[in-house]
């Protein structure tokens, strides 16, 4: 009878056999010393690395990961509209309190402190508008570039061959890609 | 007990228990793996804290149909590669080479290795897996640790590794005969028996 190949063996001590190859293996054993000492062997090599002790780590180790995780990183979850909400109500009491300390009736104070707000609001809504116009012509910049850098290369495109042209082009894609992707993700294999 | 899944959920929504349970549920296990990769107690736990930290700050990444831990183990394998990489050293020993005609030999001449069970005792054994696994090339030992000491199975290491299950039980192969062979005190080669 043919003797078990070492895969097999450590096959059937893993439990990764099915019914039949166990049992044929179960056969096997049963009639070969050398086998049977192989397997023994593996086996106590596995037990033991299955039950090798726990390395010693210190207490409070996990309090400590705690604490550097919320120090250091917040998950990417944002609340931005929670910390605006709290920053304006901040905002409004700390208005509030400079009023009532330099002793202001309450109505005069309410006054104030809605126009104070409406001001700050005012305000934010005018820095909102520059901004925007500002994009606008930062955008109209942009396109007019781009529109300057596709008559140049149409004149371009002109003096060459279109082998030439296709070259250049497969150059500029595959320089964009590894620019996008990284150069060690398409050329370095893990 | 809470789902690892439960436990993520929560701990995107701000709550420091639900990580600090992650992290105890954890903790150990995969410190023992990376102990046994990096073999130096502080730099394992340096690097087990960073592990964390750095599961923490990608939380909103990981995808509930996929198992914690093998996301947890992915982020730590690929920490330690990074740190063999900056470190310059051999992912797989080339003074050391595997010989794919093992996983079939046969046993009919007797096993060449003194046995186990007449050399050593069970302690002794575990005293001298710990040392000769250090021996072991740093992809071949990572690979035995995560089958044979953390036990997982060979599907969950081929997703931890990105590496096919048939990839990843070869390689489990020829770590486990050369440790053995280590422990035996007999050179790679020596120990093959065929008489296909």
């Amino acid at each position: 009878m043919r003797c078990l190949t070492l895969a097999r063996v450590y096959d059937y001590l893993e439990g990764l056999l099915d019914e039949q190859d166990r049992s044929e293996v179960e056969v096997h054993l049963a009639a070969c010393g050398p086998c049977r000492q192989v397997l023994e062997d593996r086996r106590l090599m596995l037990d033991a690395s299955r039950s090798l002790p726990p390395l010693p780590l210190p207490s409070g180790f996990s309090r400590r990961v705690v604490e550097a995780a919320f120090h250091r990183v917040r998950p990417r979850r944002t609340r931005w509209l929670w910390t605006l909400a709290a920053g304006l109500a901040s905002l409004f009491l700390v208005t509030f309190l400079l009023a009532l300390l330099g002793g202001r009736s309450w109505p005069a104070l309410m006054t104030d402190s809605s126009r104070m707000l409406w001001g700050v609001v005012r305000s934010g809504i005018t820095l909102v508008a520059k901004a925007a116009r500002f994009f606008g012509a930062l955008l109209q910049v942009i396109l007019d570039l781009l529109r300057a850098l596709g008559e140049g290369f149409k004149a371009f495109s002109g003096l060459l061959s279109p082998l030439t042209l296709a070259l250049i082009l497969t150059g500029f894609v595959l320089l964009t890609a590894a620019s996008c992707l990284g150069f060690r993700k398409l050329f370095v294999r893990r | 007990m809470t789902d690892d899944r439960e436990l993520v959920s929560r701990t995107l929504h701000g709550d420091r228990k639900a990580f600090e349970m992650i992290i105890r549920r954890h903790q150990q296990p995969l410190f023992n793996y990376i102990g046994r990769q990096v073999g130096e107690q502080e730099l394992a736990l340096d690097f087990t804290q960073e592990v964390f930290l750095r599961a923490y700050a990608s939380l909103s990444s990981f995808r509930p149909e996929f198992k914690f831990t093998t996301w947890l183990y992915r982020i730590a394998s690929n920490f330690i590669i990074d740190h063999w990489r900056k470190k310059r050293l051999p992912l797989l020993s080339l003074d050391q080479p595997l010989n794919p005609e093992d996983e079939n030999s046969c046993l009919e001449a007797a096993d060449p290795a003194p046995s186990l069970t007449d050399k050593l005792e069970k302690a002794e054994l575990r005293a001298r897996i710990e040392r000769n696994l250090k021996n072991l090339p740093a992809e071949l030992r990572e690979l035995f640790v995560l089958r044979h000491v953390s036990g997982f199975s060979y599907e969950e290491i081929a997703e931890i590794k990105k590496q096919p299950i048939g990839t990843v039980k070869s390689k489990v192969f020829k770590a486990k005969e050369m440790l053995r062979r280590l422990l035996g005190g007999i050179s790679e080669g020596e120990g093959r028996s065929c008489a296909v």
